[in-house]
Protein backbone atom coordinates (compact mmCIF):
# COMPACT_ATOMS: atom_id res chain seq x y z
CA UNK A 1 0.00 0.00 0.00
CA UNK A 2 1.43 3.49 -0.61
CA UNK A 3 0.48 6.50 1.30
CA UNK A 4 -2.72 6.99 0.18
CA UNK A 5 -4.36 3.32 1.01
CA UNK A 6 -7.96 4.93 0.30
CA UNK A 7 -6.77 5.61 -3.49
CA UNK A 8 -5.23 2.21 -3.76
CA UNK A 9 -8.47 0.46 -3.21
CA UNK A 10 -10.59 2.56 -5.20
CA UNK A 11 -7.81 2.21 -8.29
CA UNK A 12 -8.10 -1.59 -7.44
CA UNK A 13 -11.42 -2.27 -6.46
CA UNK A 14 -12.56 -2.32 -10.39
CA UNK A 15 -10.24 -5.28 -11.07
CA UNK A 16 -12.69 -7.41 -9.21
CA UNK A 17 -15.58 -7.11 -11.61
CA UNK A 18 -15.60 -10.89 -12.78
CA UNK A 19 -16.36 -11.65 -16.32
CA UNK A 20 -16.59 -15.37 -17.49
CA UNK A 21 -17.83 -16.84 -20.43
CA UNK A 22 -21.38 -18.18 -20.26
CA UNK A 23 -22.76 -19.25 -23.63
CA UNK A 24 -25.23 -21.82 -22.47
CA UNK A 25 -26.71 -19.28 -19.37
CA UNK A 26 -28.88 -17.14 -21.87
CA UNK A 27 -30.77 -20.26 -23.74
CA UNK A 28 -31.22 -21.61 -20.24
CA UNK A 29 -33.01 -18.40 -19.34
CA UNK A 30 -34.80 -18.59 -22.26
CA UNK A 31 -35.80 -22.03 -21.97
CA UNK A 32 -37.10 -22.04 -18.58
CA UNK A 33 -39.29 -18.33 -19.46
CA UNK A 34 -40.53 -20.16 -22.55
CA UNK A 35 -41.76 -22.89 -19.96
CA UNK A 36 -42.82 -20.48 -17.43
CA UNK A 37 -44.82 -18.66 -20.31
CA UNK A 38 -46.51 -21.85 -21.48
CA UNK A 39 -47.40 -23.16 -17.51
CA UNK A 40 -48.91 -19.85 -17.50
CA UNK A 41 -50.65 -20.44 -20.61
CA UNK A 42 -51.93 -24.10 -20.21
CA UNK A 43 -52.77 -23.17 -16.35
CA UNK A 44 -54.79 -19.83 -15.63
CA UNK A 45 -57.63 -21.13 -13.56
CA UNK A 46 -60.11 -18.37 -12.42
CA UNK A 47 -60.57 -16.86 -8.68
CA UNK A 48 -63.03 -19.94 -7.85
CA UNK A 49 -61.08 -22.81 -8.74
CA UNK A 50 -57.88 -21.20 -6.86
CA UNK A 51 -59.95 -20.58 -4.02
CA UNK A 52 -61.56 -24.54 -4.79
CA UNK A 53 -57.55 -26.05 -4.62
CA UNK A 54 -56.65 -24.19 -1.28
CA UNK A 55 -59.19 -25.14 0.05
CA UNK A 56 -58.64 -28.72 -0.91
CA UNK A 57 -55.34 -28.14 0.14
CA UNK A 58 -55.91 -27.07 3.78
CA UNK A 59 -58.21 -30.08 4.23
CA UNK A 60 -55.43 -32.40 3.10
CA UNK A 61 -53.32 -30.54 5.17
CA UNK A 62 -55.28 -30.86 8.50
CA UNK A 63 -56.07 -34.85 7.98
CA UNK A 64 -52.74 -35.12 7.65
CA UNK A 65 -51.15 -33.75 10.12
CA UNK A 66 -52.05 -36.12 13.03
CA UNK A 67 -50.76 -39.19 11.49
CA UNK A 68 -47.36 -37.42 10.24
CA UNK A 69 -43.97 -38.63 11.47
CA UNK A 70 -41.39 -36.57 10.55
CA UNK A 71 -37.93 -37.03 10.37
CA UNK A 72 -36.17 -37.36 14.03
CA UNK A 73 -35.10 -34.92 15.07
CA UNK A 74 -31.63 -33.74 14.40
CA UNK A 75 -29.25 -30.80 15.77
CA UNK A 76 -30.77 -28.54 12.78
CA UNK A 77 -34.21 -29.87 12.97
CA UNK A 78 -37.25 -28.91 15.41
CA UNK A 79 -38.45 -31.29 17.83
CA UNK A 80 -42.43 -31.99 17.68
CA UNK A 81 -42.74 -29.10 20.51
CA UNK A 82 -40.62 -27.08 18.79
CA UNK A 83 -42.67 -27.04 15.33
CA UNK A 84 -45.65 -26.81 17.35
CA UNK A 85 -44.43 -23.65 18.87
CA UNK A 86 -43.17 -22.38 15.81
CA UNK A 87 -46.36 -23.13 13.99
CA UNK A 88 -48.38 -20.97 16.36
CA UNK A 89 -46.17 -18.43 16.28
CA UNK A 90 -45.90 -18.00 11.97
CA UNK A 91 -50.16 -18.02 12.53
CA UNK A 92 -50.49 -15.61 14.78
CA UNK A 93 -47.79 -13.14 12.91
CA UNK A 94 -49.92 -14.35 9.71
CA UNK A 95 -52.89 -13.16 11.49
CA UNK A 96 -51.21 -9.81 12.29
CA UNK A 97 -49.94 -8.94 9.16
CA UNK A 98 -53.33 -9.80 7.63
CA UNK A 99 -55.05 -7.21 9.93
CA UNK A 100 -52.10 -4.72 9.03
CA UNK A 101 -52.83 -5.19 5.22
CA UNK A 102 -56.30 -4.48 5.90
CA UNK A 103 -55.70 -1.23 6.93
CA UNK A 104 -52.70 -0.35 4.38
CA UNK A 105 -53.86 -2.30 1.21
CA UNK A 106 -56.78 0.46 0.60
CA UNK A 107 -54.28 3.28 1.62
CA UNK A 108 -51.30 1.71 -0.67
CA UNK A 109 -54.47 1.37 -3.64
CA UNK A 110 -55.04 5.23 -3.25
CA UNK A 111 -51.37 6.73 -2.78
CA UNK A 112 -48.91 7.69 -5.51
CA UNK A 113 -46.01 8.65 -3.41
CA UNK A 114 -42.79 7.27 -4.11
CA UNK A 115 -42.51 5.44 -0.56
CA UNK A 116 -45.90 3.75 -1.45
CA UNK A 117 -44.36 2.32 -4.99
CA UNK A 118 -41.32 1.24 -2.80
CA UNK A 119 -43.56 -0.26 0.51
CA UNK A 120 -45.91 -1.90 -2.70
CA UNK A 121 -42.53 -3.37 -4.15
CA UNK A 122 -40.69 -4.56 -1.05
CA UNK A 123 -43.91 -5.89 -0.16
CA UNK A 124 -44.16 -8.00 -3.76
CA UNK A 125 -41.03 -9.02 -3.10
CA UNK A 126 -41.23 -10.25 0.55
CA UNK A 127 -44.85 -11.91 -0.54
CA UNK A 128 -42.65 -13.93 -3.24
CA UNK A 129 -39.94 -14.77 -1.12
CA UNK A 130 -42.50 -15.88 1.96
CA UNK A 131 -44.57 -18.42 -0.79
CA UNK A 132 -41.26 -19.57 -2.22
CA UNK A 133 -39.84 -20.26 1.52
CA UNK A 134 -43.11 -22.02 2.29
CA UNK A 135 -43.08 -24.37 -0.89
CA UNK A 136 -39.52 -25.44 0.88
CA UNK A 137 -41.17 -25.90 4.06
CA UNK A 138 -43.81 -27.77 3.06
CA UNK A 139 -40.68 -30.60 1.87
CA UNK A 140 -39.50 -30.09 5.28
CA UNK A 141 -41.47 -28.74 7.76
CA UNK A 142 -38.98 -29.73 11.03
CA UNK A 143 -36.15 -27.16 9.51
CA UNK A 144 -35.15 -24.81 11.78
CA UNK A 145 -33.04 -22.76 9.55
CA UNK A 146 -35.91 -22.36 7.26
CA UNK A 147 -39.00 -21.59 10.06
CA UNK A 148 -35.99 -18.87 11.27
CA UNK A 149 -35.93 -17.66 7.80
CA UNK A 150 -39.58 -17.37 7.62
CA UNK A 151 -40.20 -15.67 10.67
CA UNK A 152 -37.59 -12.77 9.70
CA UNK A 153 -39.62 -12.25 6.42
CA UNK A 154 -42.71 -11.95 8.56
CA UNK A 155 -41.53 -9.59 10.68
CA UNK A 156 -39.78 -7.87 7.98
CA UNK A 157 -43.28 -7.64 6.43
CA UNK A 158 -44.95 -6.66 9.52
CA UNK A 159 -41.88 -3.79 9.93
CA UNK A 160 -43.00 -2.40 6.39
CA UNK A 161 -46.83 -2.56 7.08
CA UNK A 162 -46.36 -0.36 10.06
CA UNK A 163 -43.93 1.66 9.07
CA UNK A 164 -46.16 2.21 5.79
CA UNK A 165 -49.10 3.03 7.68
CA UNK A 166 -46.82 5.72 10.15
CA UNK A 167 -45.99 7.62 7.21
CA UNK A 168 -49.08 7.48 5.82
CA UNK A 169 -50.60 8.49 9.40
CA UNK A 170 -47.78 11.61 9.51
CA UNK A 171 -49.16 12.22 6.15
CA UNK B 1 -46.88 -15.15 -25.20
CA UNK B 2 -42.81 -15.17 -24.74
CA UNK B 3 -40.99 -15.34 -27.44
CA UNK B 4 -43.90 -14.39 -29.93
CA UNK B 5 -43.92 -10.66 -29.84
CA UNK B 6 -41.24 -8.82 -31.34
CA UNK B 7 -39.50 -6.13 -30.31
CA UNK B 8 -36.86 -5.04 -33.53
CA UNK B 9 -34.88 -2.68 -31.42
CA UNK B 10 -33.98 -5.34 -28.87
CA UNK B 11 -33.09 -8.37 -31.57
CA UNK B 12 -30.16 -5.57 -33.12
CA UNK B 13 -28.73 -4.98 -30.35
CA UNK B 14 -25.23 -5.95 -29.71
CA UNK B 15 -23.96 -6.82 -26.31
CA UNK B 16 -23.79 -3.71 -23.94
CA UNK B 17 -26.20 -2.17 -26.16
CA UNK B 18 -27.82 0.65 -24.45
CA UNK B 19 -31.65 0.05 -24.22
CA UNK B 20 -33.58 2.52 -22.07
CA UNK B 21 -35.10 1.32 -18.56
CA UNK B 22 -38.74 2.14 -19.87
CA UNK B 23 -38.38 0.39 -23.06
CA UNK B 24 -37.18 -2.64 -21.21
CA UNK B 25 -39.70 -2.64 -18.77
CA UNK B 26 -42.48 -2.20 -21.76
CA UNK B 27 -40.91 -4.82 -23.26
CA UNK B 28 -40.48 -7.17 -20.31
CA UNK B 29 -44.00 -6.54 -19.46
CA UNK B 30 -45.56 -7.28 -22.42
CA UNK B 31 -43.69 -11.10 -22.58
CA UNK B 32 -41.33 -10.62 -25.03
CA UNK B 33 -38.25 -12.46 -24.81
CA UNK B 34 -36.12 -10.44 -26.49
CA UNK B 35 -36.44 -7.66 -23.92
CA UNK B 36 -35.29 -10.14 -21.02
CA UNK B 37 -32.46 -11.14 -23.50
CA UNK B 38 -31.76 -7.46 -24.16
CA UNK B 39 -31.81 -7.15 -20.20
CA UNK B 40 -29.82 -9.81 -20.23
CA UNK B 41 -27.02 -8.53 -22.64
CA UNK B 42 -27.55 -4.82 -20.90
CA UNK B 43 -26.85 -6.04 -16.96
CA UNK B 44 -25.99 -9.61 -17.25
CA UNK B 45 -22.51 -9.35 -16.77
CA UNK B 46 -22.95 -7.38 -13.80
CA UNK B 47 -25.25 -9.34 -12.13
CA UNK B 48 -23.01 -12.37 -13.08
CA UNK B 49 -19.89 -10.84 -11.13
CA UNK B 50 -22.68 -9.61 -8.09
CA UNK B 51 -23.90 -12.79 -7.70
CA UNK B 52 -20.24 -14.24 -7.44
CA UNK B 53 -19.43 -11.32 -4.66
CA UNK B 54 -22.12 -12.91 -3.07
CA UNK B 55 -22.14 -16.58 -3.37
CA UNK B 56 -18.63 -17.02 -3.89
CA UNK B 57 -19.50 -20.01 -6.39
CA UNK B 58 -19.45 -19.80 -10.15
CA UNK B 59 -22.22 -22.33 -10.57
CA UNK B 60 -24.47 -21.05 -7.62
CA UNK B 61 -24.05 -17.46 -9.37
CA UNK B 62 -25.47 -18.52 -13.13
CA UNK B 63 -27.83 -19.82 -11.19
CA UNK B 64 -29.01 -16.83 -9.26
CA UNK B 65 -29.21 -14.78 -12.34
CA UNK B 66 -31.52 -17.17 -14.13
CA UNK B 67 -34.00 -17.66 -10.88
CA UNK B 68 -33.84 -13.55 -10.72
CA UNK B 69 -35.16 -13.63 -14.47
CA UNK B 70 -37.76 -15.84 -13.95
CA UNK B 71 -38.69 -14.02 -10.36
CA UNK B 72 -39.18 -10.78 -12.51
CA UNK B 73 -40.87 -12.32 -15.23
CA UNK B 74 -43.33 -13.59 -12.77
CA UNK B 75 -43.90 -10.59 -10.78
CA UNK B 76 -43.28 -7.81 -13.47
CA UNK B 77 -47.34 -6.59 -13.45
CA UNK B 78 -46.45 -6.01 -9.81
CA UNK B 79 -43.51 -3.67 -10.17
CA UNK B 80 -45.41 0.31 -10.20
CA UNK B 81 -42.60 1.62 -12.52
CA UNK B 82 -42.05 4.62 -9.52
CA UNK B 83 -39.05 3.49 -8.85
CA UNK B 84 -36.08 2.85 -11.25
CA UNK B 85 -36.84 -1.24 -13.18
CA UNK B 86 -32.99 -1.66 -13.64
CA UNK B 87 -32.22 -1.05 -9.61
CA UNK B 88 -35.40 -3.24 -9.02
CA UNK B 89 -33.53 -6.02 -11.59
CA UNK B 90 -30.96 -5.63 -9.30
CA UNK B 91 -32.98 -5.88 -6.05
CA UNK B 92 -34.66 -9.04 -7.33
CA UNK B 93 -31.14 -10.94 -7.64
CA UNK B 94 -29.86 -10.24 -4.63
CA UNK B 95 -33.30 -11.77 -3.20
CA UNK B 96 -32.50 -14.79 -5.52
CA UNK B 97 -28.80 -14.97 -4.26
CA UNK B 98 -30.42 -15.50 -0.64
CA UNK B 99 -32.57 -18.00 -1.93
CA UNK B 100 -29.45 -19.73 -3.40
CA UNK B 101 -27.52 -19.38 -0.40
CA UNK B 102 -30.66 -20.38 1.55
CA UNK B 103 -31.28 -23.48 -0.31
CA UNK B 104 -27.34 -24.27 0.27
CA UNK B 105 -27.65 -23.64 3.30
CA UNK B 106 -23.67 -23.38 3.64
CA UNK B 107 -21.46 -20.52 4.89
CA UNK B 108 -19.79 -18.45 2.34
CA UNK B 109 -16.25 -19.51 2.86
CA UNK B 110 -14.12 -16.78 4.35
CA UNK B 111 -11.73 -17.36 0.88
CA UNK B 112 -13.07 -16.60 -2.57
CA UNK B 113 -12.41 -20.31 -4.03
CA UNK B 114 -9.86 -19.87 -6.95
CA UNK B 115 -12.16 -20.97 -10.18
CA UNK B 116 -11.46 -18.23 -12.16
CA UNK B 117 -8.57 -16.47 -13.88
CA UNK B 118 -7.40 -13.42 -12.37
CA UNK B 119 -8.79 -10.66 -14.41
CA UNK B 120 -5.48 -8.40 -15.51
CA UNK B 121 -4.59 -5.17 -12.64
CA UNK B 122 -1.74 -3.02 -12.48
CA UNK B 123 -1.21 -4.36 -9.12
CA UNK B 124 -1.40 -8.13 -9.06
CA UNK B 125 -0.51 -8.67 -5.53
CA UNK B 126 -2.81 -5.80 -4.44
CA UNK B 127 -5.83 -6.97 -6.07
CA UNK B 128 -5.57 -10.49 -4.92
CA UNK B 129 -5.02 -9.02 -0.92
CA UNK B 130 -8.22 -6.71 -1.90
CA UNK B 131 -10.54 -9.81 -3.10
CA UNK B 132 -9.04 -11.97 -0.16
CA UNK B 133 -9.94 -9.24 2.29
CA UNK B 134 -13.21 -7.98 0.31
CA UNK B 135 -14.66 -11.80 0.86
CA UNK B 136 -13.75 -11.70 4.46
CA UNK B 137 -16.02 -9.11 5.50
CA UNK B 138 -19.44 -9.28 6.19
CA UNK B 139 -22.26 -9.48 3.64
CA UNK B 140 -23.84 -6.18 3.62
CA UNK B 141 -20.49 -4.34 3.48
CA UNK B 142 -18.83 -6.72 0.88
CA UNK B 143 -22.53 -6.02 -1.14
CA UNK B 144 -22.07 -2.11 -0.71
CA UNK B 145 -18.35 -2.49 -1.51
CA UNK B 146 -18.70 -4.44 -4.60
CA UNK B 147 -21.66 -2.58 -5.52
CA UNK B 148 -19.87 0.84 -5.61
CA UNK B 149 -16.40 0.38 -6.16
CA UNK B 150 -16.65 -2.54 -7.98
CA UNK B 151 -19.70 -2.56 -10.19
CA UNK B 152 -19.61 1.46 -10.14
CA UNK B 153 -22.93 1.79 -8.70
CA UNK B 154 -24.11 4.79 -6.93
CA UNK B 155 -25.44 5.01 -3.31
CA UNK B 156 -29.15 6.37 -4.71
CA UNK B 157 -29.08 2.84 -6.56
CA UNK B 158 -27.37 0.98 -3.71
CA UNK B 159 -30.06 2.02 -0.88
CA UNK B 160 -32.94 1.08 -3.43
CA UNK B 161 -31.50 -2.52 -4.10
CA UNK B 162 -30.22 -3.58 -0.19
CA UNK B 163 -33.53 -0.90 1.03
CA UNK B 164 -31.54 0.78 2.97
CA UNK B 165 -31.09 4.58 3.00
CA UNK B 166 -28.70 6.80 1.00
CA UNK B 167 -26.41 7.15 4.30
CA UNK B 168 -26.53 3.64 5.53
CA UNK B 169 -25.56 3.02 2.58
CA UNK B 170 -22.36 5.50 2.91
CA UNK B 171 -21.83 4.48 6.30
CA UNK B 172 -21.30 0.84 4.87
CA UNK B 173 -18.83 1.60 2.48
CA UNK B 174 -16.86 3.98 5.03
CA UNK B 175 -16.61 0.84 7.34
CA UNK B 176 -16.05 -1.28 4.35
CA UNK B 177 -13.14 0.69 3.56
CA UNK B 178 -11.71 1.33 7.48
CA UNK B 179 -11.87 -2.55 7.73
CA UNK B 180 -10.00 -3.33 4.17
CA UNK B 181 -7.47 -0.99 5.19
CA UNK B 182 -6.80 -2.50 8.21
CA UNK B 183 -6.92 -6.00 6.83
CA UNK B 184 -4.56 -4.82 3.72
CA UNK B 185 -2.02 -3.17 6.67
CA UNK B 186 -2.04 -6.21 8.97
CA UNK B 187 -1.28 -8.50 5.73
CA UNK B 188 2.05 -5.97 5.25
CA UNK B 189 3.43 -6.30 8.45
Amino acid sequence: MTNDPDREISRTAPDLHREWDTPHLWPRIEEALAREARAKKRWSPDWRTLLAAAAVVVVAAALLRPGQSGPRPARTFLSEQGLSDAERAEAASARSIEALARLADPQLARADSPKAANCEEKLLVLDTEIATLRADLGQNRFNAYLRQELAGLYREKQQTLKEFLSHAQEN
Amino acid sequence: MVGEIGLPLYRTLGLGGEVDDAELLEGCRSGALCAYEALYRTHGGRKKSLAFHMLGDLADAEDAVQEAFLKLYRGIDGFAGNSSFCTWVFRILINACRDQQRKAQRQRPGVLPPQLAAPPSADPPLRVALERAVSALDERRRMVFVMFEVEGMRHSEIATVLDVSENTSRSLLFEARQQLKRMLAEKRL
